[in-house]
């Protein structure tokens, strides 16, 4: 069974029915294995949502093969989406003694994994567990992961409050085992945001998600902070992670800072250093984001700052695969043929305003991004399969139109792939207005392609 | 992906009942055995299935059978009727699978023992026999699915590494209809009575059982609850058959322990 990535942060096997020894080694093979390592996610877990039946032995045979990614990957493990009766029959199972993680949503895994996205300034987290250790460990890592944990001294006040307005989240039911030790991240509009802690020295660069950054960077995320509020003090070691950091994303126009670093306890020589390599330093996030540099490139979209990049004869020869799978796909989708209507290199130009858009980075041997835009009526009814039906909510579409850049990516990698060409790809970006793409893949000349489906306007672009 | 007009072409492709088989089943509708008999002799094929499966493991008859008339005493006029129905199925399985990664031989055993577990669970309920066919034509859908996604196999495959989408979830959304619809339809074009059409339908799951006559709610739970005891066995697993329908635990729940009693999952 194939896992699902989620947001690049989650590994999810969602196995249906009865759960057993006799099927279990089903269930992971050494192909989903290696899927899994190709990835960079924090988390592998198993979704009980649709398993009516499991024993012993089919979830330690389960354990098995997830603690050899736990080893290999320094990741958290465990199971998500379980009843009340599967979540007791846990701790049945392995007399209290458990060393994986137990989530009650995906959703509530997908926090602790620091792949939720903020959308306003509510960041409370209502808490409950009966365990006083784990209560103040989620409490922690929820703080954390920039949340405000509000936690709740017995099951009867949790209760009487999670039906309050006020709380992104209601975490009950919920155990932490080992948890990766992965920086945390979360964003918030165009900004990323990290949270550290503690002494930071050269592990950092062990438990920094470089890959993420770097496909944040690529997809055009250009504010990248670092909350140090919780940080002791940090080392030359560390000091030159973050130097080297910021000299690299210089190339794509990116401006990391960190807030809350306490400048006593931290040599000036170090401090200078850093801002020597472009790095500001903030007092807090509120002062971050008050910032009138910070609010130039925060308002708008962020822009890849790549004018130097060209269309290069390898990115052009891949050009008919990345057409094919982006036609092939949204003729799947929609069952409607496509009409190519004109091809030409030259900056990202919409035919028809209010347009939406998605784009995804990849890099390999060759680096590029490609971007969709198209009408809400097409994305409506070219998504309607992975949305269910046919919504008019446009963050539903957005995601919707991300998911669809991503399986789009996603059949070009594979094409590529049996080609000799290997790439990856990054997270996908959606875009609610065609300026908003514009301005993310900036005035560099691609090549865009036009398209008409049955009368709605698509444009297909590709761009170093 | 599917067209809806793909759909209509296929469904026009499933052959009607054949004459000896319509004779076989109106002889075991009037009670008669030993004009079933000779109306199934007619059909080899029909015959070479009888004996394949009375002589599976799962039938436990100390003796082979190997004789017409021999088959129909031994299994009895509800059990025959049944077997003729998975012998329809198994005439439009495809002669490779091209989507499932089964062969034929996988798949009645896996009709064996699934018609076998549901009348373990019928007599357990001690429902009416003539329910005892609806395992044999709810195993219709893997034969549908597998005809219906052949060639789509890799677009199903990206699909699903984006999402947890079943070829039915996949199905209706493309093409507004699902796996119960065509089965049902199927189920009529081989004059299938209609309460056990009826009964198929609902134990995909898909439809509220409230409403429903309570035994008829209880049977369609322990159909779909069945089904994916079967689809959890490991080579069912590799298969990909796993995936062919959504599971609905919830509507399982009110079954669990009657169908642990019958079954002995424990």
């Amino acid at each position: 069974m194939k896992p699902i990535i989620k947001k690049q942060k989650i590994a999810l096997f969602t196995p249906q029915g009865f759960l057993d020894g006799e099927n279990a080694m089903q269930l992971i093979t050494l192909q989903d294995i290696s899927a899994v390592r190709s990835t960079s996610v924090s988390m592998v877990l198993v979704s009980l949502k649709k398993v009516v039946f499991f024993n012993k032995n089919g979830i330690k045979i389960l354990l098995d093969t997830l603690r050899k990614l736990q080893k290999q990957m320094r990741i958290t493990i465990g199971f998500c989406d379980y009843t009340k009766k599967q979540y007791d029959a846990f701790f049945h199972f392995f007399e209290n003694e458990i060393t994986f993680s137990l989530f009650k949503t995906i959703d509530i895994a997908m926090l602790f994994a620091g792949g939720m996205q903020s959308k306003n300034e509510n960041e409370n987290v209502l808490l409950y567990n009966p365990d006083s250790t784990q209560r103040s460990m989620q409490a922690i890592e929820i703080y954390d992961r920039g949340y405000n944990p509000v936690v709740m001294p017995n099951a009867e006040e949790f209760f009487k409050r999670s039906g309050e307005d006020g709380f992104i989240f209601a975490v009950d039911m919920t155990y932490l085992g080992l948890l990766s030790n992965h920086i945390a991240a979360k964003t918030k509009s165009n900004c990323v945001i990290y949270y550290l802690k503690g002494f930071l020295d050269g592990t950092v660069s062990e438990q920094f998600d470089i890959a993420y950054h770097r496909n944040c960077l690529k997809v055009g995320f250009s504010l990248f902070m670092f909350d140090a509020t919780r940080v002791s003090s940090l080392n030359i070691h560390a000091a030159n992670f973050f130097s080297r950091l910021s000299t690299a994303g210089a190339e794509y126009g990116a401006l990391i800072a960190i807030a809350g670093l306490d400048m006593e306890k931290v040599p000036k020589t170090f401090v200078e250093e850093l801002e020597d390599s472009g790095i500001m330093f903030f007092d807090s996030e509120v002062d971050f984001f008050a910032d009138e540099t910070v609010k130039s490139m925060h308002g708008g979209a962020a822009a890849m700052k790549k004018e130097s990049r060209n269309l290069t004869k390898p990115i052009v020869a891949s050009l008919p695969l990345f057409v094919s799978s982006a036609m092939e796909t949204l003729q799947m989708m929609t069952n409607m043929f496509a009409l190519k209507k004109g091809m030409k290199i030259q900056p990202f130009t919409p035919v028809v305003d209010e347009m939406m858009g998605a784009s995804i980075a990849f890099y390999g041997d060759i680096d590029g991004m490609i971007s969709l835009s198209m009408p809400k009526e097409l994305v409506k009814k070219t998504c309607a399969l992975l949305v269910g039906e046919e919504s008019d909510d446009s963050d539903i579409l957005a995601d919707a139109l991300s998911e669809l850049v991503n399986i789009v990516a996603g059949k070009a990698k594979t094409l590529l792939q049996n080609e000799g060409t290997q790439i990856s790809i990054t997270l996908p970006r959606s875009y609610t207005s065609t300026e908003e793409l514009a301005a993310t893949v900036g005035g560099v000349k691609g090549v865009q392609v036009n398209f008409s489906f049955e009368d709605y306007p698509f444009t297909f672009y590709l761009n170093p | 992906m599917v067209t809806p007009q793909q759909i209509d072409e296929y469904l026009k492709r499933v052959p009607p009942m054949p004459k000896a088989l319509r004779e076989t089943i109106a002889a075991l509708q009037s009670g008669d055995l030993a004009a079933a008999a000779k109306a199934a002799a007619k059909d080899p094929g029909m015959i070479d299935y009888l004996k394949k499966v009375v002589n599976s493991a799962a039938y436990g008859f100390k003796a082979t059978i190997t004789d017409p008339a021999q088959i129909f005493s031994a299994l009895g006029a509800a059990r025959a009727k049944e077997l003729l129905y998975a012998y329809m199925v198994s005439r439009i399985a495809p002669e490779s699978w091209r989507y499932f990664n089964m062969d034929n031989d996988e798949f009645v055993r896996f009709q064996i023992e699934f018609m076998n577990r549901w009348e373990r669970l019928i007599a357990h309920m001690g429902a009416d026999e003539n329910f005892l066919g609806a395992a044999a034509i709810l195993s219709a859908g893997l034969v549908v699915a597998d005809a219906i996604f052949g060639d789509h196999s890799s677009d199903v495959a990206l699909l699903r590494e984006s999402g947890d989408y079943d070829l039915n979830t996949i199905l209706q959304r493309v093409s507004h209809v699902g796996f119960d619809r065509l089965v049902e339809e199927i189920a009529r074009r081989w004059d299938v009575e209609e309460p056990l059409v009826h009964l198929v339908k609902l134990s995909f799951g898909q439809m509220p059982c409230e409403g429903e006559e309570e035994r008829i709610c209880q049977l369609a739970r322990l159909l779909h609850l069945l089904l994916f005891y079967e689809l959890s066995r490991p080579k069912l697993l590799e298969a990909g058959a796993n995936a062919f329908i959504s599971f609905n635990p919830d509507f399982t729940l009110p079954v669990l322990e009657i169908f642990e009693e019958a079954i002995n999952t424990k």
